[in-house]
């Protein structure tokens, strides 16, 4: 089904712009390949496939609708090259491209696009399923019925591929040897379907059972299943041979190519998607007004949890402040990290007293040099992460609430004495952790055409400019539109460490030459140019420190809340006979996000730097990078699972709220739904595949930070590296089969 | 036809197909019968029964027509007395052709069912199944743990490919191919 949808969905997006414009490419394509999905998604999951467990002859209209109608017809439509178009351009260039470029692959290819393997697989297919043993297999299991399947639809599809010959390619036989080729196939089914019929036994005796009791005798349905498969196919190889030898006698030739008045257009596929060019959200978006609206919105849900947080009930799961930002907000931050980019910074509802506080109150000094650093940050983030773990803060509605004042008192505090945004870049821990798991979202925040950037004099991106959208280059006097508070320079702004997409710069460019683009995810983790404002990242200490610290976090953060875990802080925090599990919880998150970090980074840069020659700094900066993407998918499946878990807690809490204050009309509180749903099935899956994904990018910034610093010896200086991701993925692979404590959620 | 009326094509064609959309339930046929005046064949999954959550199915004619009103009711019985019931429904059941219920059967060995189609205590059968000790989770979830080591695969040998392509060009471009419109 994803399968269908995903190759709908790339086909799609890569016929755009060819179909009726390209020779070889008419207009009944796509119709071909819409009917041969939707023949295979009957094929497959429609009744004939829960009926064809109980009759043979059902089950070989399902096969015929396999390898007869859906692969031709998906043929016909030419699905190759249009799929291809359809992939991402970082896909189709970087992780296609050499493949399809490779000589060796290609032979491959020819020779899997040969007729005679096309036949073989065709033919192989069909006895080999259709040999009782193997047949009563698929019968019996799901995998193995849908391996047959896949196994079907693969065989026919070389063998089709030779008459229908796809666009671009060209058939390898005449038509009058494509005409043996088929009747060849004809006799080979013709020989099968005789079998069946004329056995005097049956078969497959999984029917033996099911048969009878839909009234059917097996052995008349297996009679009735070899008939069909024996008309059935005539049917469709005795037309498609008679059009070739039609063909053959040039009695049918193909319609001339009319092209329609407009040429290919590719720009779709080749100019990146920007989000602010798309009608509707791009419009919101870059309107100051709309985008100050949001953090208002959030300001004043804001208000409303440290309320409930300081004067609601003390039970978190009965709480706002206990549910709403623990639960909810952090799956959606996940979510729109994975899927979009910094646009939780964006949103900030911090933002909105301290914007408003600038209108009237301008500071005077600038950030200390000496504090012009993560380092700050680093310690911020671990006394957070040790807080979260002793203090259970999830299920503590005032310490919540307290933590929510403290944070506008902070960034008022501090942005209302220094200047630009010094509260964002230096000092927020939350707007450090969204900046750096942006590193490996899809979109970022940069410009449009970087020649025009060359040419530009007034450099309002980041200096500020005199109107919003003004699309002169004249530059007002008083500065109305600042520029980047966070002193990103656009044209040399690199991924989206630091960024914190306010849209600033979108505002103040006057050749609105900044959008919302897509990135390739991760990139930038490998990047060493030097970038505006953050230097050569690459190779950064305090920044390493920070992503380190984050990555490990995102273990010890999710591994807090299972079982083992809880057992032994239980077990330490008696063998000490202490009352509280305070200092036992922030000691062994220390461990977690401190001790083993540095042990094991320093062990694998240790290794890496004296196999490879490259100093130990530049070492930990390669391994500290890569780790992100590992990092960000625990962090993913960590609170994508509370999400998925205990979504429905939030009726409860505001239907509570809301009667707390007089207002009825949702009803009682449902206290039901505060309970933890059952974990769905998918969920495990997902997680498993997100951790994978997560290793796997981490292994490839290995490799490519090794390569760029180690020349050849690029594989023994990414060993270590690879060993310390590997140990990631299975920590998180052992936290997710773990019993979770269920966070934020009642027993009751 | 425009790109519009594409999507418009596959569309539908996914429309209709989703309507008519519906599950095998798979399984193994473990007993087969008579029951009173109903003809029963019992579907077990998963095939070979673990501890944890069985599904079973029942398929139940009388004359050939489907019966889908019938009740039926399930009574597993293990050892160390162990024992655990259940009621048919359609709801449980992918297949519309089917009824099905899920039931939990907590430990490994020898489990006796005993089926009951109707109202009639009388129409009853009862057979053996072997559970076997449940495999660990993570081994259930084998192929969906696995599925980094193709792709690292694929990774590698694409890193060689661009190696032997900067060796003979001097660097990786697909701009002389005569795929280059493809991939650009
Ligand atoms: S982004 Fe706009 S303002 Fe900034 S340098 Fe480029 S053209 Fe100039
Ligand atoms: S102004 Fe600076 S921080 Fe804001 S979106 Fe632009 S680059 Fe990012």
């Amino acid at each position: 089904m994803v399968a269908i949808a995903l190759s709908s969905l790339l086909y799609l997006r890569g016929v755009r712009g060819i179909v009726g414009r390209v020779r070889g490419f008419p207009t009944w394509r796509p119709k071909c390949f819409a009917a041969g999905v939707t023949v295979l998604f009957l094929a497959l999951a429609s009744p004939i496939d829960s009926i064809g467990h109980m009759l043979l002859w059902v089950h070989m209209v399902q096969h015929w609708l396999l390898i007869m109608i859906a692969a031709p017809l998906i043929l016909l439509g030419s699905p190759g090259i249009p799929m291809l178009r359809g992939l991402p351009k970082v896909v189709r260039r970087q992780a296609l491209g050499p493949f399809i470029a490779s000589p060796f692959v290609r032979r491959c290819l020819t020779l899997l696009l040969n007729p005679f393997t096309g036949w073989m697989a065709f033919a192989l297919v069909n006895w080999i399923w259709h040999y009782p043993l193997f047949y009563g297999a698929a019968l019996e299991s799901t995998l193995v019925h849908r391996f047959e399947h896949a196994s079907f639809l693969a065989g026919s599809m070389l063998f089709w591929w030779q008459i229908i010959a796809p666009w671009p390619w060209k058939a390898r036989w005449a038509d009058a040897a494509l005409v043996v080729y088929l009747l060849a196939a004809d006799v080979q089914n013709t020989i099968f379907s005789a079998i069946v019929t004329f056995s005097d036994s049956v078969l497959y005796s999984n029917y033996l059972a099911t048969a009878p009791a839909l009234g059917w005798d097996a052995l008349r349905d297996q009679r009735m299943a070899g008939a069909f498969m024996w008309t059935a196919g005539q049917v469709v190889m005795l037309p498609a041979a008679i059009f070739l030898i039609l063909r053959a006698l040039k009695i049918v030739r193909p319609k001339p190519f009319v092209a329609r008045e407009r040429p290919a257009t590719v720009s779709h596929l080749t100019e990146p998607f920007d989000l602010l060019r798309v009608a509707w959200i791009g419009s919101f978006l870059r309107k100051r007004a709309a985008r100050e609206s949001i953090r208002w919105t959030l300001a004043l849900i804001a208000l409303i949890l440290v309320i409930d947080g300081f004067f609601g009930p003390a039970d978190a799961p009965s709480n706002m402040a206990g549910t709403l930002p623990w639960t909810h907000w952090r799956g959606l931050v996940v979510i729109a990290l994975l899927f979009g980019g910094n646009f939780l910074c964006m949103s900030c509802p911090l933002m909105a007293p301290r914007n408003l506080m600038r209108r009237w109150w301008k500071p005077r000094f600038r950030w200390p040099s000496a504090l012009r650093s993560k380092w700050l940050a680093v310690g911020l983030i671990a006394i957070w992460l040790i807080t979260y773990e002793a203090f259970d803060l999830w299920s503590n509605p005032r310490a919540t609430a307290f933590i929510f004042v403290a944070y506008f008192a902070a960034i008022l505090m501090i942005d209302g004495l220094f200047r630009g945004g010094s509260f964002c870049k230096w000092v927020c821990p939350i707007g450090q952790f969204h900046m750096t798991q942006s590193l490996v979202s899809p979109l970022s925040v940069s410009v449009r055409n970087t020649a025009l950037c060359a040419t530009c004099i007034g450099r309002e991106c980041i200096r500020g400019s005199g109107s919003g959208h003004a699309k002169s280059a004249s530059v007002s006097l008083s500065i109305s539109v600042p520029g980047c508070e966070l002193e990103l320079f656009q044209p040399a702004k690199r991924g989206n460490l630091d960024c914190t997409f306010c849209l600033d710069c979108v505002d103040a460019c006057p050749h609105d030459n900044v959008g919302i683009l897509t990135q390739s995810p991760s990139v930038a983790l490998t990047d060493r140019r030097w970038g505006s404002s953050i230097g050569r990242v690459a190779s950064r200490v305090d920044v390493a420190a920070m992503l380190a610290l984050l990555s490990f976090g995102a273990f010890a953060n999710a591994a807090g809340m299972t079982g083992p875990w809880l057992d032994l802080v239980a077990a330490v925090t008696n063998s000490f006979e202490l009352t509280s599990t305070i200092a036992i919880e922030a000691a062994m998150t220390s461990v977690a996000i401190i001790v083993l970090p540095v042990i094991m980074m320093s062990c694998a840069a240790l290794i890496s730097s004296r196999i490879c020659g490259i100093s130990l700094r530049e070492s930990l900066c390669v391994g500290a990078h890569a780790i992100v993407p590992i990092g960000a998918s625990m962090w993913c499946v960590h609170w994508f699972f509370h999400l998925a878990t205990s979504a429905s807690t939030a009726i409860p809490v505001m239907q509570r709220a809301l009667n707390d204050v007089g207002l009825a009309w949702f009803g009682e509180p449902e206290w039901a739904e505060s309970c933890c749903g059952p974990v769905p099935s998918w969920l495990l899956p997902v997680e498993l595949v997100l951790l994978q994904l997560g290793l796997v990018v981490s292994g490839w910034m290995v490799w490519r930070g090794s390569a760029q610093r180690t020349g050849r010896r690029a594989i023994l200086a990414s060993i270590p590296w690879w060993t310390l991701s590997l140990i990631l993925w299975f920590v998180g692979v052992w936290i997710v089969f773990q019993p979770m404590q269920m966070r934020g959620t009642s027993t009751l | 036809m425009s790109f519009r009326a594409s999507i418009r094509w596959i569309a539908c064609g996914l429309a209709v197909a989703c309507c008519l959309r519906t599950h095998a339930d798979g399984g193994a046929v473990v007993d087969r019968g008579r029951y009173g005046v109903y003809d029963a064949t019992i579907f077990l999954s998963p095939v070979p029964p673990s501890t944890g959550v069985i599904d079973f199915s029942i398929l139940l004619s009388r004359s050939g027509e489907p019966q889908l009103s019938v009740p039926v009711h399930v009574r597993a019985e293990g050892p160390n007395g162990a024992w655990t019931e259940g009621q048919m429904h359609d709801a449980d059941s992918g297949n519309h052709l089917l009824r099905a219920c899920s039931l939990t059967l907590g430990s490994s060995g020898p489990w006796r069912i005993s089926i009951q189609v109707g109202e009639n205590t009388a129409d009853f059968r009862s057979f053996e199944i072997s559970v076997n000790p449940a495999p660990p989770p993570w081994r259930a979830s084998l192929p969906w743990m696995i599925l980094w080591i193709p792709v690292a695969l694929l990774l590698v040998a694409r890193e060689i490919l661009v190696a032997g392509q900067r060796r003979r060009r001097g660097a990786w471009d697909d701009s002389n191919h005569f795929s280059a419109t493809i991939l650009r």
